[in-house]
């Protein structure tokens, strides 16, 4: 058995089992000094009323990456393109749950692309962000 | 046209960050996202891209910072962007995130905005690509 899935494997509508991810505060952490972010929590923490630290906003990417392990691609693909959409700030200690679905496959130019949609939701079920990552697929 | 202190034509913040291989692998690191072609010079070395490459999410993610620097928290209720990846950056890129307003309206109270938003390296686009946000009417 592969440890990726091929893309002929791949269909429309395609869904995969949620995955769980705990913010935590040493993530974070790691996460501000990966990306140079000397920006988000200052803007966010002036203006945040939540409980605990704020998460730079794409962070979103480490959970919705997570979630992706469930579909594993082939070594030396890359992003080819990326949507976010915030509706709120995520905090420490806040556990999001995000289920991941194919929503377009594509060829062009002898390269095959994924379209994936990501929604990631708090405790409460409430969304807090999609994300639509277009991949390209190795072969 | 304009709304409040926005107006079409007025440059987002510009977000200057250097990519070098330690950041790229402290991200793959954080991020569980260990693929080859940014971690290992020598599988990438065999590759279209002759060498390692950084995350697009990485550089993403300046272009986040730009919008925050431009429209403070507001961008995070609501704000939307997306872009495409056009160029790699490579170990030792000097990446700039920034761009500029493009449309503004005011409706009940607060200004819609577009914008564009562009990152390159020495003037070789990276990526390119649009945010939407709504924001508070001073």
């Amino acid at each position: 058995m592969p440890d990726f899935i091929p893309y002929r494997e791949l269909s429309v509508g395609l869904e995969f089992p949620p995955s769980v991810y705990l913010v935590d505060a040493d993530t974070v952490r790691g996460y501000v000094a990966a990306t140079s972010d000397t920006v988000s929590q200052a803007v966010l923490s002036e203006a945040d009323s939540g409980p605990s630290g704020v998460a730079p906003l794409t962070i979103a990417a480490l959970y919705n990456l997570k979630a992706s392990s469930a579909i594993p691609a082939p070594p030396g693909g890359i992003l080819a393109k990326q949507r976010y959409r915030f509706i709120r700030p995520v905090h420490v200690g806040e556990l999001v749950t995000t289920s991941l679905m194919v929503k377009e496959l594509y060829t062009r130019r002898g390269r095959n692309y994924v379209v994936i949609e990501g929604r990631s939701m708090d405790e409460a079920n409430s969304l807090i962000s999609e994300v639509y990552s277009t991949r390209i697929w190795a072969k | 046209m304009e709304c409040g202190e926005h107006v079409v034509g007025k440059p987002l913040p510009t977000v200057w960050r250097l990519v070098d291989q330690a950041l790229i692998d402290e991200y793959a690191d954080v991020s569980g996202d260990h693929n080859p072609l940014h971690t290992d010079p020598d599988f990438a070395a065999g590759t279209h891209y002759k060498g390692t490459i950084a995350h697009g999410q990485l550089c993403f993610s300046y272009i986040v910072q730009a919008l925050l620097l431009a429209f403070g928290a507001s961008f995070a209720y609501g704000g939307d962007v997306s872009v495409t990846f056009l160029s790699p950056v490579r170990p030792g890129d000097h990446v700039r995130a920034s761009g500029a307003i493009r449309e503004v309206a005011s409706t009940g109270g607060k200004c819609s905005l577009r914008c564009d938003v562009v990152a390159d390296v020495d003037d070789r686009v990276i990526l390119r690509g649009e945010a939407s946000l709504m924001h508070d009417l001073p």
